[in-house]
Formats: structure tokens, C-alpha cells, sequence
């Protein structure tokens, strides 16, 4: 059986608005940055600024997965398919 | 008015290094923003008050991503707005406000977390403060304060009054979560409002953007000063000022976030923040 993860595939893309934290959240039934299954990494090292994404699959399991796709402005996200290894076919 | 929550005000004294959060219910009256500065400027005049505050809406709904930043020099008093993660991480830090008073000996910089303060000598690696992807750090960067190294005040005013107290930097970490009553009605108005992208008056782009905001524009760090006090009240992007300033939707807001208030309180408060207005002179 295939399991759904989300990838931050085009994390080049993240303009930081955090609207897909805020996503996964809202799914939790919470408004609030700690214990979120995405988090937003901001990196001004350099003289732009860029962002990181860290994603916490566990948490996401029973999430609609669809709905921070769709909620992210820039594309950063991809729904994959993996197929689960515990599991015989 | 029935149910309105008390503001909660952390306040910073440079002088003493001491900090103390007040719940404070007589200014719950007050949405936020650009009134609940004005109302506590007057109350701290004297120990020349910098001060941060959010609205009631930072960090529950869309578009309202600014800050305001309140402060005055001589007979002026200054309300600039910046945007970047600040108002969301004051927000869920459980503040409407920090105040910052007086003036610091030496170089210092601010380590907030919550109610919680630590006053850092200057020379600690700064940039290690603070909880990552919950933070949002303010530093004194070549001859300009920047948050996140990218958003910046919208006047030099704001750069000289911390360089004033001798503030290096600021970092402001919010750890708290908050639930809504009604999650899915909550949900629902969310999403309906960052639909409404004719509302906006700015052009989506591919600039960092604010916390709450997925339009990326390029003005995100030019920050604003002055405009709509409704919309600066609750501090939301003056680019969202069409869709914050019909009362209808902004009363739906609130009231989804059990903040009771009804048009004629709005009214109410309108006519209260034009006569605190006329007490200051607006730069």
C-alpha cells in the first residue's frame, strides 16, 4: 500500500509566508507555531534571505496533505507516493 | 460590550533590567495596534515609551502581518508599521504589546520569549538566541535596524530611537498555541478571505513576504507609516485596506475569535482613537 508524504520539492521557491504551518494547524485544531509538522527556517546569512523548510512526517499522517499543497502561493510542495515496506502485498 | 479579553503588555525598563507582563482590562476597549499605542504613549510618556504592538487578528487571519512600532522624539510621535514574522511571533508569544522604556547604559540586547526577558550584554553571538522557525530577530546592521536581515522600518526615525536607548538587537520568540471555538466556521472564513486577491492593491511577486501574506510583494520590506487607523488597529497590510475596512467582514473576524464587538462599538472606538489623535502631532 502507497503511502502519501509531502515534499518540499521546490523549497528554492518558500517566501516565507508561513501560510502552510498555519495549514497543518488549523487541521490540528491550533493557531501557534510550536509543535507544528512544518516548520520554517529563516536563513539571513548571506545578504538575502532565504528559508528552509523541516518537515515532521509522523505528525502529518492523519493530515489532508492536499490542503498545504494547495495553500502554498509559490508551489514549494509535491505529494509523493512510497510504497510501505512493513506492509505485505 | 460583553465579553472583550484583557490586553496583555509586556513591559521592558532598560534602566532597572526588569520586566513585567500586565493584564490589563481597562484597555480592552482598545482593538490594538496603532490605539493601544497611542493609549499607553500617553500613559509612558515621560519615560519615552518604544512600543511594539499587534491587533486582534496577527496571526489568525490572513493579510494581517504588519507590526506597529510607536514612539516619539521632542513633540512628535512617530507610528510606523514593519512586517517580515514580527506580529506573529508577539502574537504567539500571548502579547498585544511590549513597551520599552527608558535608555540602557551600555549596548544591550533583548532576548524575548513569551512573558519572559533576558537582557544580553553586547558581544554574545546573538544569532544563536531565540527558537528557530519561531523567532523573529531585529539587529542593528551597517548603519540600519533590520528583521530577518530583510524587512526594515519604514522611516530612519525608528533606526536612531533604538540606537537612542542602545539597543543592538531584539530577538522575540512566541512558543504559545491558541485554539478557536468554532474550528470549522474559523477555516471556513480563512480561506475565504485569502481568495479575495482583487481586494489587494499590490501585485503578487517573489520577494520574502510577511507571515500571514502569500503575495511575496516587492514593498513586503519598506514597511508603512500612518493611513487607516481601522486597519492599522488591527494591524493588517495597508494593501489589505479594502478588505479590513469593511466593518462587516472585520466584525466576523473578531467575533469568530470571541472578541464581542459590535459595529457601534467600532464606532465607538473610531471616535475615541480621533480624539487621542488630535492629542499628538503625527510625523
Amino acid at each position: 500500500m502507497a503511502k502519501k508524504i509531502l515534499k518540499a520539492t521546490f523549497e528554492n521557491r518558500c517566501n516565507g509566508c508561513e501560510l502552510c504551518i498555519l495549514e497543518a494547524q488549523r487541521q490540528l485544531g491550533k493557531v501557534g507555531l510550536s509543535d507544528t509538522p512544518v516548520r520554517v527556517l529563516r536563513d539571513a546569512s548571506s545578504s538575502n534571505l532565504y528559508f528552509h523548510l523541516v518537515i515532521y512526517e509522523e505528525a502529518l499522517e492523519n493530515l489532508n496533505l492536499e490542503e498545504i499543497v494547495k495553500i502554498c502561493p509559490t508551489g514549494v510542495f509535491e505529494i509523493i507516493e512510497e510504497e510501505n515496506e512493513n506492509l505485505i502485498s | 460590550m460583553k465579553t472583550l479579553l484583557a490586553k496583555k503588555i509586556l513591559e521592558i525598563d532598560l534602566e532597572k533590567k526588569s520586566y513585567q507582563l500586565k493584564k490589563r482590562d481597562d484597555l480592552s476597549h482598545l482593538l490594538g495596534g496603532v490605539g493601544l499605542s497611542m493609549k499607553l504613549y500617553q500613559e509612558f510618556r515621560g519615560k519615552k515609551p518604544l512600543i511594539f504592538s499587534v491587533g486582534p487578528l496577527n496571526g489568525f487571519f490572513p493579510f494581517c502581518s504588519k507590526t506597529s512600532v510607536f514612539f516619539g522624539v521632542k513633540n512628535n510621535v512617530y507610528d510606523y508599521y514593519i512586517g517580515g514574522s514580527l506580529s506573529h511571533r508577539i502574537k504567539f508569544a500571548g502579547l498585544d504589546a511590549i513597551v520599552i522604556l527608558g535608555k540602557s547604559r551600555s549596548d544591550i540586547f533583548l532576548d524575548i520569549q513569551d512573558d519572559e526577558v533576558t537582557f544580553l550584554d553586547y558581544g554574545v553571538d546573538f544569532t544563536s538566541q531565540g527558537l528557530p522557525g519561531r523567532r523573529s530577530i531585529i539587529e542593528f546592521k551597517t548603519n540600519k535596524y533590520l528583521l530577518d536581515s530583510y524587512f526594515r522600518f519604514s522611516g530612519s526615525e525608528a533606526d536612531s530611537f533604538l540606537n537612542f536607548k542602545n539597543i543592538s538587537g531584539i530577538v522575540i520568540s512566541g512558543t504559545l498555541n491558541f485554539q478557536v471555538r468554532d474550528k470549522k466556521a474559523y477555516d471556513e472564513l480563512y480561506k475565504e478571505i485569502l481568495t479575495r486577491y482583487e481586494y489587494l492593491n499590490v501585485k503578487k511577486d517573489e520577494f520574502p513576504s510577511c507571515s500571514g501574506c502569500p503575495m511575496g510583494c516587492k514593498n513586503s520590506n519598506i514597511g508603512e507609516n500612518s493611513g487607516n487607523f481601522l486597519v492599522h488597529s488591527i494591524v493588517g497590510c495597508q494593501y489589505a485596506k479594502k478588505l479590513y475596512s469593511n466593518k462587516d467582514l472585520l466584525i466576523s473576524c473578531l467575533n469568530i475569535l470571541d472578541y464581542s464587538y459590535t459595529h457601534e462599538d467600532i464606532e465607538k472606538y473610531l471616535d475615541t482613537l480621533y480624539n487621542l489623535h488630535n492629542e499628538f502631532i503625527f510625523k
